[in-house]
């Protein structure tokens, strides 16, 4: 009946062997065209709600190339989770349990031409739900900031129109936290650290040396390379956690410790996932002193 | 010349380098014509230094640090936006400085 049929593995979670399998599935994916494609969810058990952002945009990509795609067999112990955060719905999937949006992020592509549209969008998915710790209107801000300058850089760097993504919560009294993923099916770090290097670094490597303050792969008269490491002070102060994975390229960032495997199959684009603690209300302290704006140049 | 962030990108986040580039036009045509320029950030609730990147950092392309502390000014900014803005200063200084050097290193191996 179908021409191929992909099984969504029993664990999917936002680790090396998840990944592993998401980089393995894009790849693939990319040779796919006029197809009937089952996407079967059968043998999965347990799949983390922020992974249906590469998921969604591998199956966007199929679409696109005129493949039909049908997911099936989504177990009840799934169900939910790929329920609440509109995933299902995206693929027309039918189901008949509430839909609940408290605990996800939406699974959404951006592509930031109505700035005001995405921070409201943010803004009401991450800090509007019942049941989330209050925080600091700094903290929020520094959440908010970080998320746009990870969607801008995967737009201006990856030269793709849109970065999707999709987030879970986890809100139990024991260490609440709101894992994200953003993703895009552009150039790679790798490709555009390298060609701005005019050097052959490996995934890992060009991973690391785009994370350091001040480097930047644009050209010409804009300076950059602030993105990344703003991103990188906010987890540290949050004591969370950022993962990055792009061509053959995963590293880990936790508490300052950076933590690197080499995939087996590239990932044809960036993934960036985030994982805020929601657990201290007040982990951004900003100094409340006026600053002075003159000659600041 | 006051020039309101806001009213100008019609939003109250300045997020992109395009909507940078909006601004970065207003504030060299001004600078360019020798008159002051103050750029308002009331109601803007979320900057990102890719924006800021666009709008002030390339200024250093052209402008030395005298020549914009006497031309641009910076009006309604809260504290951790400006924060983020002397950051993005920092880093464009250094950056044309680097480009600078660079550019001469490359003149003199090829004069």
């Amino acid at each position: 009946m179908y021409d191929i049929s992909i099984a969504i593995p029993e664990s999917l979670q936002s680790d090396f062997i998840g990944y592993s399998f998401m980089s393995k599935l894009a790849g693939e994916s990319l040779l796919h065209s006029k197809l009937s494609i089952k996407i079967d969810f059968q043998n999965c058990s347990l799949i983390e709600g922020n992974l249906c952002a590469i998921l969604g945009n591998i199956l966007e990509g199929l679409i696109e190339r005129d493949n039909i795609i049908d997911i099936a067999n989504v177990t009840p112990a799934t169900l939910r989770s790929l329920a609440n955060n509109g995933f299902l719905e995206k693929f027309n999937y039918p189901y008949s349990v509430p839909k609940y949006h408290t605990n996800s992020v939406q699974f959404k592509k951006f592509n930031l031409n109505d700035e005001t549209r995405a921070k409201d969008f943010f803004d009401s998915e991450l800090f509007g739900k019942e049941g989330m710790p209050q925080m600091s209107v700094a903290a929020k801000k520094a959440i908010l900031r970080s998320i746009f300058e990870i969607c801008v850089n995967a737009i201006t760097h990856a030269g793709c129109e849109y970065v999707y993504c999709c987030g879970q919560f986890f809100k139990g009294n024991n260490n609440p936290r709101a894992t994200i993923t953003f993703v895009d099916l552009g150039k790679t770090i790798t490709a555009n650290v390298n060609r701005h290097l005019k050097l052959l670094l490996n995934g890992i490597e060009a991973i690391k040396w785009a994370l350091q303050e001040g480097n930047t792969t644009k050209f010409g008269d804009e300076p950059g390379g602030l993105g990344l490491k703003l991103l990188q002070d906010l987890l540290f102060y949050n004591k969370g956690k950022l993962q990055m994975i792009s061509g053959n390229g995963f590293v880990e960032i936790i508490d300052k410790i950076i933590t690197t495997t080499e995939l087996q199959y590239d990932f044809p684009g960036t993934i960036v996932t985030i994982e805020l603690k929601l657990g201290d209300p007040n982990f951004y302290i900003l100094d409340t002193e006026d600053e002075e704006t003159q000659n600041i140049f | 010349m006051l020039v309101n962030i806001k009213e100008i990108l019609n939003s109250d986040s300045a997020l992109t380098p395009s909507s940078g580039e909006l601004i970065y036009n207003i504030i060299e045509e001004e600078i360019a014509s020798k008159r002051s320029i103050s750029l308002d950030f009331k109601g803007i609730e979320i900057i990102t230094s890719a924006f800021l990147n666009s709008a002030v950092g390339r200024l250093y392309s052209k402008y030395s640090s005298s020549e914009l502390n006497s031309a641009l000014h910076i009006v309604n900014i809260p504290n951790d936006d400006l924060q983020l803005l002397k950051k993005v200063i920092e880093r464009a200084k250094a950056y044309f400085k680097d480009q600078k050097s660079f550019n001469e290193g490359l003149e003199g191996k090829f004069d």
